[in-house]
């Protein structure tokens, strides 16, 4: 899908991004809803849609919102692109997007791993997030310990799978073996737990709602969407840090530049600035 | 018009220009800035109140949920208690379902520890062995009741609320109930929409809640735009700030909006432009246009007065000079200064009455809406009440047939201290056991005897219709006079094996919640939010007795209406205008409600305190504009003497203007009363100046009648629905001597004179067309419609201003009777007239004779008829007086001529001369028809003889033929030598020679003179006396 931003959002951009008199020249491409001068183009972005805070589709006018939004944007506007399209991508879709160059880069919650690095060029963290777990209060769980016995439940394709069999066995709560493992529903049974992997954010937070996972675990980031007053987050519960940051194709001509100027946007503030702010 | 005049009125048209505009630009900003502080005022208030409105919905929320939780908890209770104490509780599928019926609950389950399910009255999808349901263990720890369990999943179909309750140690009641009810009522009380729909800002003003993150509307008026993008709505996101203030425009409304951020929302304070804007616009513009007008009247007079100076001779002397260049013309300067004065005076009255209506007007809008507004909330609340007493009721009642049922199973309980663990189970006051003679077997409380009485009438009568038959009865709520606290009594019957009634369960009960939440309903509560504008409030008068209900001050509650200054005709649905209360001036707008006359009012002092400021910052402005306009009238540069040429143009003496002379010396001109009565436009140039300035302001207020006329005719486009003047136009507001009945007299009697002015012009455009009996009907037309629209407008303005028409048109009748005999002749007139026209006796143009009165008929009036006896003298004659008319207009008349002749002379010769000349007479007289003829001899004396001649000539020309004839027959008898008249010689002192004859050339000179003094003198001299 495709959803270019707003016109009010590229002069914006395009007014920050190269001063009054470019600006000047610029405007009439965005009154006309042009996608950009020629020969700059549009910067193709991977975002996410369902992630309050981060990056969320509005359905009503199909617009994004949020933290890596206003990022992307402003990342965009310095490398002096016109315009940004937003394409929604999810877990299981964003690598094979990025590879087949559907999209120039990712800016989804993705984190950077030893794994993913051998596939694409990472920029500098532009956000540290952990996974945490979310319960609900009626199931009066407080701590990591009483999930014990319990199904927990993530979605598939992310990290957060092994993170935690990792952390069971850190705690000494669990072997660490899986016992049985089930491929089509993505289910693993350990010794003293089990897991049990969703397609998406929403089905894992239904399977939460309706008691089928004791607790669901997440991006911090991600965490904001599903939580309400009826749950909480395990407060003595938090693994490996994911360092979030703009993937793009191995090699690509692109790689030096965004991570030249995410490095300037760090070093600046901007980042904590815009992070601020969505917070 | 000179050079140097020339100069002046361009720089007078300049000043003029830059005085008004900065006259409006003043006006609008001032006006603009004095409504801004008062919205700022609105919106701190509102800012103020948001915080707490926010906590009041969350703790509502809490409240309720609360209450409805503690209610099913009561019912997992009870089916613990049944298990408890052996009353017909058995774990199967079958006892469940009976016991969902009796609970009427959604499920109703008995689970082991383990979630596993032993019993059940239906399926559930809930798994109870999961973790999720924790929360319901927790009834074996503490062994009451537990906390709820909600689980929400809309995709699933799955919406319950989950309620445990210990049976024993491994087993649990759980009752799962929908809680659908409680979601309504959280919306209804605690939603963010419930929260700010009911908040009153300014006029039409409303807050929308937009979420800090997003920038979704979560709510607005309109319910379309919720879930839509704030800044896609045309609010900049740089205006997303607490406390800021801007303008913005959705939805092409105009909004004066304020920020106020609380919590995680943004909400906005809203103001509507646009229905003040008009109002205010509308009043900018009409002191604009008094202000323009009479400074235009002012410097245009003193112009032309310079222009008629410089055509007159006068001039110079009357200067006074002002150092080297500059002179001053006191003349001019003294004109300037009185019309000044008095353009500033009417300027004042206008601005005043401007801001008045402005003020008021807006006032009342304000007025309205709150009205509407309480209106609404009070039908809302019955609503509400009768909603929230029926549910109660439902629960109560189902509570006490849960009661019987265990009674009736277990009749044992029946002892005060399981009835009194019963009661506290199910969380009701007491319980009350009847038997079938209506007596009390036993109670939870420490009461041991009480009767039902049987007595109709008596409170607990009705309980005894319980053993005739009726299942259940609920009493209606009660207020416990001594305590104040609200109690409701409900009774079931109980049944013995044979399914007969012998006995009842009665129950107390202290709905708290519903007394909490029936108080907010109440008359005070809802009029105590109620702001309108600075200083507004609202207070109720009770119907029944016409005490005062509510009244912010606490000391006049309770007291008659009479005595609070309110008057019987005040007491009235719609009636809007001011009251005096408490020695306060309110403007109060009524609302007749069920049970009250509620009342919205705002002290006068709040809301016209800018009225005298603003009409004396107008005042001061025109005040400079004058004065800065002063010096460019009267002063003048010394010119260099220059030739006057005298009279430049074809400036002729005014013709129709007379001069007076009034008894103080002044010389003032006046128009001939001729010049009045047949409209006769004369030449801009014969103009008096002050009868250019009358001609100005006669244009002045022409425009701005039909600019008013215009505005009703196209009111509904012109101003929108909730406008002031709609308001005003639409008749709502209260008859009397107020403002809006002024303002509408003045706005529907500028209607009715643009229609009566259009209507007469186009009688008078008809009246050129037609002939003189189509003239006289036009004429008399244009007069009806006159009189007509006059006595019409009249009559409803008085009505609009609070006269009793009625009494009106009676006393009319009175005043008939009274003044018949007076008006007998008025009426004469006027039948007279009709019957002068519809018989045509006279037409207007025809020359009549009426009692010795002679001329033309100008004007056939429905009273009077003018006549122009032909020498400028307007001869006034009643239609009633005008009997034995000659009407004069015959298709010929003819004039007649008598010569006396010396009886010396030859009469066959003198008729011989005649019988030769009389044909070229006809020819030197073209306004002769025929003739002249010789009639004969009609007198004869012993010195003279009278011999007469006549000719057939048009009416009007009779005179003028007669002096024609005479000339003629006095050439042609000088001619012949014969002498007119007895010519007496008294003496003769010398033969002096026989007067020649004319010669041709003395001839000719003379009859060229002739005509020409003819053509001069033709509208002089007419009276018949003359001719």
């Amino acid at each position: 899908m495709d959803h270019s931003v707003t016109r009010r959002n590229a002069c914006r951009l395009a007014i920050s991004a190269t001063g009054a008199a470019l600006a000047a020249m610029l405007l009439p491409a965005c009154s006309n809803g042009n996608s950009g001068m020629p020969g700059k183009g549009k910067l193709s972005v991977g975002v996410r849609s369902d992630i309050v805070g981060f990056s969320e589709r509005n359905p009503n006018n199909g617009k994004y919102y949020g933290f890596e939004i206003d990022l992307t944007n402003e990342l965009a506007n310095r490398l002096g692109y016109g315009d940004c399209s937003f394409i929604t991508v999810t877990p299981e879709t964003r690598e094979e997007m990025l590879s087949s160059g559907k999209v120039d880069c990712l800016i989804a919650c993705y984190s950077i791993s030893d794994e993913r690095k051998k596939l694409f060029d990472f920029s500098p963290a532009y956000y540290t997030d952990s996974v945490i777990l979310v319960v609900e209060n009626t199931s009066l769980i407080q701590s990591f310990s009483q999930l014990e016995g319990g199904t927990i439940g993530t979605v598939a394709g992310t990290n957060a799978a092994p993170q935690l069999a990792a952390k069971f066995l850190e705690l000494g709560l669990s072997d660490g073996i899986p016992r049985q493992q089930d491929a089509e529903s993505g289910s693993i049974d350990y010794d003293t737990w089990h897991l049990s992997q969703y397609a998406s954010y929403a089905e894992l937070s239904q399977a939460l709602e309706a008691g089928d996972v004791d607790a669901m675990a997440t991006d911090g980031a991600i965490a904001k969407t599903y939580l309400d007053g009826e749950r909480t987050v395990l407060p003595d519960f938090g693994i490996n840090p994911q360092r979030y940051a703009v993937a793009t194709k191995k090699g690509s001509e692109l790689s030096p530049k965004i991570a030249a100027e995410v490095r300037s946007m760090l070093k600046d503030k901007t980042v904590d600035k815009l992070i601020n702010k969505w917070n | 018009m000179s050079k140097r005049l020339k100069k002046k009125s361009v720089a007078l048209a300049v000043a003029v220009t830059v005085c008004a505009l900065a006259m409006g630009l003043l006006l609008a900003s001032m006006q603009t800035r004095l409504s801004q502080e008062e919205y700022a005022l609105e919106f701190d208030r509102v800012a103020a109140e948001l915080p707490d409105l926010v906590k009041t919905a969350r703790a509502e929320t809490k409240d309720n949920t609360q209450t409805f939780d503690d209610l099913y908890r009561t019912r997992a209770a009870s089916i613990a208690f049944m298990a408890a104490n052996d009353a017909g509780y058995e774990a199967t599928d079958v006892k469940m379902a009976e016991l969902k019926d009796l609970l009427k609950v959604d499920n109703v389950l008995v689970a082991r520890r383990d979630g596993s399910i032993i019993a059940k009255a239906a399926d559930t999808k809930a798994d109870f062995s999961r973790a999720r349901f924790n929360q319901l263990r927790q009834c074996f720890e503490t062994g009451k009741p537990s906390d709820p369990v909600e689980v929400d999943l809309p995709d699933q179909d799955w919406l319950m609320r989950y309620y445990a309750a210990k049976i024993d140690d491994d087993t649990m009641a759980i009752v799962e109930q929908n809680p659908r009810e409680l979601h309504a009522l959280v919306k209804d009380t605690g939603s963010t929409e419930s929260m700010l729909k009911n908040i009153s800002l300014g006029s039409h003003g409303f807050v929308l809640a937009v979420s800090a993150k997003t920038h979704l509307i979560t709510y607005h008026p309109d319910q379309n735009m919720i879930g839509t993008d704030a800044l896609d709505n045309g609010i900049d996101i740089s205006n997303l700030e607490d406390g800021k203030t801007f303008f913005t425009s959705v939805k092409n409304t105009s909004l004066y909006c304020r920020v106020k951020l609380v919590d995680d929302t943004y909400y906005i304070l809203a103001i509507p432009e646009s229905d003040t804007a008009t109002a205010r616009n509308i009043t900018v513009g009409v002191i604009l246009f008094a202000f323009i007008a009479i400074v235009a009247a002012v410097a245009l007079y003193d112009l032309f007065v310079l222009a008629d100076d410089e055509h007159s001779d006068q001039g110079d002397h009357e200067y006074v000079k002002i150092g080297r260049n500059l002179r001053f013309n006191p003349a001019v300067g003294r004109r300037a200064t009185a019309l000044s004065v008095a353009g500033l005076v009417l300027l004042l009255a206008v601005t005043f009455y401007m801001q008045t209506l402005f003020a008021l007007s807006s006032q009342a809008t304000v007025n309205r809406e709150r009205v509407e507004q309480i209106d609404q909330t009070l039908k809302n609340n019955a609503m509400r009440e009768d909603e929230l007493t029926r549910q109660y009721s439902d629960h109560y009642a189902t509570t006490c047939h849960i009661i019987a049922y265990i009674v009736e199973h277990n009749p044992e309980l029946a002892t005060r201290a399981d009835l009194h663990s019963l009661a506290e189970t199910l969380g009701v006051e007491s319980i009350y056991l009847y038997d079938g003679d209506g007596n009390m077997t036993s109670s939870s409380t420490s009461q041991r005897s009480y009767s039902l009485s049987t007595k109709y009438g008596d409170s607990s009568y009705e309980f005894r219709s319980l053993l005739g038959g009726k299942d259940e009865y609920i009493q209606p709520l009660s207020i416990n006079r001594t305590t104040g606290e609200t109690y409701q009594y409900i009774g079931v019957a109980l049944y013995d094996q044979d399914g007969i009634a012998d006995g009842i369960a009665q129950i107390a009960v202290r709905p708290m919640r519903l007394e909490e939440m029936l108080k907010s309903t109440k008359i005070g509560v809802v009029l105590d939010g109620i702001k309108a504008g600075a200083g507004g409030f609202a207070f109720a008068i009770e119907k029944k007795d016409g005490t005062v209900a509510y009244h912010p001050n606490n000391l006049l509650m309770g007291k008659k209406a009479s005595e609070i200054g309110l008057a019987d005709e005040h007491l009235a649905d719609g009636f809007s205008d001011f009251i005096y209360i408490d020695n306060q001036k309110l403007y109060a707008s009524c609302l007749e409600t069920d049970d009250y006359y509620v009342y919205v009012a705002a002290p006068e002092d709040s809301f016209m305190h800018q009225r005298v400021p603003l009409t004396i910052a107008t005042g001061i402005i025109a005040a400079i504009c004058f004065v800065l306009i002063y010096p460019l009238l009267t002063l003048d540069t010394i010119r260099v003497e220059e030739k006057r040429s005298k009279r430049e143009d074809d400036f002729t003496a005014r013709r129709h203007n007379i001069t007076v002379t009034t008894s103080d010396g002044r010389i003032k001109h006046s128009e001939s009363a001729i010049g009045r009565w047949l409209n006769i436009s004369f030449k801009w140039e014969d103009k008096t100046p002050e009868q250019k300035l009358g001609t100005v302001l006669r244009w002045f207020t022409g425009i701005g009648v039909f600019i008013v006329f215009l505005a009703v005719l196209f009111k509904d486009t012109l101003f929108g629905p909730r406008s002031v003047f709609t308001y005003i136009l639409g008749n709502d507001w209260q008859r009397g001597l107020n403002i809006f009945a002024l303002t509408a007299s003045i706005m529907y009697a500028c209607v009715a004179l643009t229609v009566c002015a259009i209507a007469q012009s186009l009688l008078r455009m008809l009246s050129n067309v037609l002939g003189a009996r189509g003239e006289t009907i036009c004429r008399l037309l244009s007069s009806l419609t006159k009189y007509g629209t006059l006595i019409a407008m009249l009559y409803w303005c008085l009505g609009v201003l609070g006269v009793d028409t009625a009494t009106l048109l009676a006393s009319a009748g009175i005043i008939t009777l009274a003044v018949s005999f007076g008006a007998k002749d008025l009426i004469t007139d006027i039948l007279c007239g009709l019957f002068i026209i519809f018989e045509g006796e006279f037409r207007v143009g025809d020359v009549i004779s009426v009692g010795g009165n002679t001329g033309t008929v100008m004007e056939i009036g429905v009273r009077t008829t003018k006549i122009n006896d032909g020498n400028g003298n307007v001869l006034l004659l009643r239609n009633s007086s005008i009997s034995n008319v000659t009407n004069m207009t015959k298709l010929n008349s003819y004039a007649s001529m008598d010569i006396t002749i010396p009886v010396g002379e030859s009469l066959p010769y003198v008729e011989k001369v005649l019988k030769d000349e009389l044909k070229s007479v006809h020819d030197r007289v073209p306004a002769i028809i025929e003739g002249p003829f010789y009639k004969g001899v009609v007198d004869l004396s012993s010195t003279a003889m009278t011999i007469r001649v006549v000719a057939t000539c048009k009416e009007t020309d009779r005179g003028s033929v007669m002096r024609s004839l005479r000339r003629e027959v006095k050439l042609m008898l000088s001619r012949r030598d014969i002498a007119p008249y007895q010519l007496v010689f008294d003496h003769c002192d010398a033969v002096e020679s026989a007067p020649k004859a004319a010669t041709a050339e003395e001839l000719a000179e003379a009859d060229e003179f002739n005509e020409e003094q003819k053509l001069a003198s033709q509208d002089l001299g007419n009276e018949p006396l003359n001719q």
